[in-house]
């Protein structure tokens, strides 16, 4: 990990946050490759020089409606080894259901201020770089609140439904277990639980976590 | 058509007058002689108006005068039915004091093509029957005036006669006169003439002047095309108002989008990069910075609450499925929506549908007490309807809550319709209708 730091391109209008955005990458040893400030540019500069991971800002000119995403779902689809993180001042269900309905991994989508949590946002990014991902609770738990009512769901019990958030924001099972503040054991135990109830087996490889969170919402293809 | 005091119908104060006016001036003002000139005038308008107007026409095709929807550029035929009706008003307002108001039949860019093609083809259509029965009317006149008028000049012509020595032959009457009486026999005809002009001629004239005006009153103008074109402008003018207020409320949440909230957002960055760079050394400033940075944050939400109030970006940009869902997502009450609509409504309806909708399913989290709720919006017709059920305790009512109020001014601005079924123990029904524009 230490040995070549990550390519980032960097897609945002604002100059401010841009700069600011490429400063705080910088500070935190990664490689700002280019910042850009639309989505066309964004495209080029990705298949000119293809990053570990973009920070993809939603509203960019031209429209300013969701330029940002519509790159992120291109770049998703063209080059699934980039990663791409969609930084955004509203989070949306919609947006995430979009960005994550093509394949589970290598994808984030957060809320702009959670960018100043500097050490947990470069988390986030390395996460997505290396084919994880990393939602924000808020969508997270936008997500699981229209799920709620669907079936599989009503099955799982207050402390698995918690767990499965977390694990939908990208958390391994050490950090679920500190966030909740239980222990590995029971947070396993929970995690295989939900898993067993979702109908998602072992042979279905190492995206069962991401696959659990889509299934819930309707939009999982496994 | 807006009569004022017609040339025709001035009785009370003329006659106040001519008691000071003396013999001349009162027969000048009995004599209705502005309605004669404007029948005169008629004459002329009445042959040669059609010739022009309907020329034009024949040159242009009757397909002219079919509805159609193409808005731009004014044709030929389009000023000549305006300026002609203008003309015609003109001629009954400086004559006979009747005023005609003329719909201005004038294409207005902002009216939308169906309404202006309706619109247009009948009034136009109008325009053109007064043309074409102008002719007939001036026949008709006259016709009139010829008989009117040659009987007194037959009179005259026997007058004349009589002066140089002629008379009545035969008549046992006259022949009976008595010299007197005989000599007296022009003055006796003039006055005969001027009582056939005062009596007769006067009074037909003025009822021509009156037919004239009605039937120029209902072809040229007439209160219900004018009231319609005013209804139609009101309600083009007030979607546009709606139509901006919108517009204006996604200018100042892009404004707050592009310039505070991104402000407030870069700072927030800043010092979380303080913080970071300080990293564990000096505990206090590191304090002070993370409060800092709380604060800032909650500012940040604050801000990004406000903006997604006046207008959500995701329902510009995905429209009232997705907008509606991250609704749901956030309310307390599980609800089910169900948007079923193949085109987008315009942004007015739709923002007005969301905003209800925000609206509704708030009261039903606040006062229902349901377990959950559910929304459907589908097409039905031109309308959009917009159910919220929910299985609460019923007995809302839109006299009294402030939500439902709200609801209801916020469509009344699209002429939509609110109706509440929320019998006490419920289930509360709320249907929501709005013109989809399509």
């Amino acid at each position: 990990m230490a040995a070549e730091p990550l390519c980032v391109v960097v897609a945002e209008d604002s100059v401010l946050l841009r700069e600011g955005l490429v400063r705080l990458l910088e500070e935190q040893g990664l490689r700002v490759t280019a910042a850009v400030g639309d989505g066309e540019e964004l495209l080029r500069v990705v298949a000119e020089r293809v990053p570990d991971v973009c920070v993809v800002d939603v509203r960019m000119p031209p429209t300013y409606l969701d330029e940002g995403l519509r790159a992120a779902v291109v770049i998703r689809h063209r080059w699934p080894q980039v990663g791409v993180l969609v930084l955004s001042q509203y989070v949306e269900e919609r947006y995430a259901v979009e960005l994550l309905s093509d394949q589970p991994g290598g994808v984030g989508y957060l809320l702009k201020d959670r960018v100043a949590d500097v050490l947990e946002f470069v988390d986030a990014l390395r996460r997505v770089a290396r084919g994880g991902t990393a939602l924000d609770a808020e969508v997270v738990a936008q997500l699981l609140a229209r799920a709620r009512h669907t079936d599989p769901l009503a099955s799982l019990t207050a402390r698995e439904r918690q767990v499965l958030a977390a694990m939908a924001q990208g958390r391994s099972n050490v950090g679920i277990a500190a966030d909740l503040v239980i222990g590995e054991g029971a947070v396993e135990k929970n995690v295989s639980s939900i898993f067993g109830k979702l109908g998602l087996y072992a042979d279905m490889g190492e995206h069962r976590r991401v696959l659990a969170v889509l299934r819930y919402l309707g939009e999982g293809r496994g | 058509m807006v009569m004022t005091t017609a040339a025709w119908d001035r009785p009370g104060d003329l006659q106040d007058r001519s008691r000071r006016d003396g013999p001349t001036n009162w027969w000048r003002r009995r004599f209705p002689w502005r309605v004669t000139a404007h029948l005169g005038l008629g004459l002329l308008s009445g042959m040669g108006g059609p010739v022009i107007v309907l020329g034009v026409f024949a040159a242009q095709g009757l397909e002219y005068l079919l509805p159609r929807g193409d808005t731009r550029g004014e044709a030929l035929p389009d000023v000549v039915v305006r300026w002609s009706g203008r003309a015609e008003a003109v001629r009954f307002a400086d004559l006979l004091g009747v005023a005609i108001d003329v719909p201005r039949l004038r294409r207005r860019p902002q009216l939308t093509s169906e309404l202006q093609g309706r619109a247009w083809g009948e009034r136009e259509r109008a325009v053109i029957g007064y043309w074409l029965v102008r002719p007939l009317v001036s026949l008709v006149e006259l016709a009139l005036l010829v008989l009117l008028l040659g009987i007194p000049l037959v009179v005259a012509a026997g007058l004349v006669a009589g002066w140089s020595g002629w008379r009545p032959p035969a008549s046992d009457v006259v022949a009976g006169l008595p010299a007197s009486v005989a000599q007296f026999w022009p003055l006796i005809g003039a006055l005969a003439l001027l009582s056939w002009l005062r009596l007769v001629v006067a009074p037909v004239i003025r009822g021509l002047g009156a037919a004239e005006s009605r039937i120029a009153g209902s072809l040229l103008g007439g209160r219900e095309a004018i009231l319609e074109e005013r209804v139609d402008a009101l309600m083009v003018s007030r979607g546009l108002v709606v139509d901006a207020a919108e517009r204006e409320r996604r200018r100042i949440e892009r404004d707050l989008h592009d310039g505070a909230q991104q402000r407030l957002i870069a700072l927030t960055i800043l010092l979380g990069r303080a913080q970071a760079r300080l990293g564990e050394r000096e505990p206090e400033v590191a304090d002070l910075i993370a409060q800092a940075k709380a604060e800032s944050r909650s500012a940040t939400t604050e801000l990004r609450d406000l903006t997604r109030g006046l207008h959500p970006p995701v329902l510009t940009d995905r429209g009232l499925d997705a907008a509606l869902s991250a609704v749901a997502a956030r309310s307390p009450v599980p609800v089910d929506i169900v948007v079923d609509l193949p085109v987008r409504p315009p942004m007015s309806a739709e923002a007005t549908i969301y905003f209800a909708v925000l609206e509704a399913l708030t009261n039903v989290a606040k006062h229902s007490g349901a377990g959950r709720a559910s929304v459907s919006i589908r097409r039905s017709g031109e309308l959009v309807v917009t159910t919220i059920t929910d299985e609460g305790r019923g007995g809302a009512d839109a006299s009294k809550g402030s939500g439902l109020r709200g609801i209801m001014d916020r469509l009344a601005g699209v002429d939509g319709s609110l109706t509440v079924l929320s019998p006490p123990g419920g289930p509360t029904v709320l249907t929501i209708e709005v013109p989809g524009g399509c």
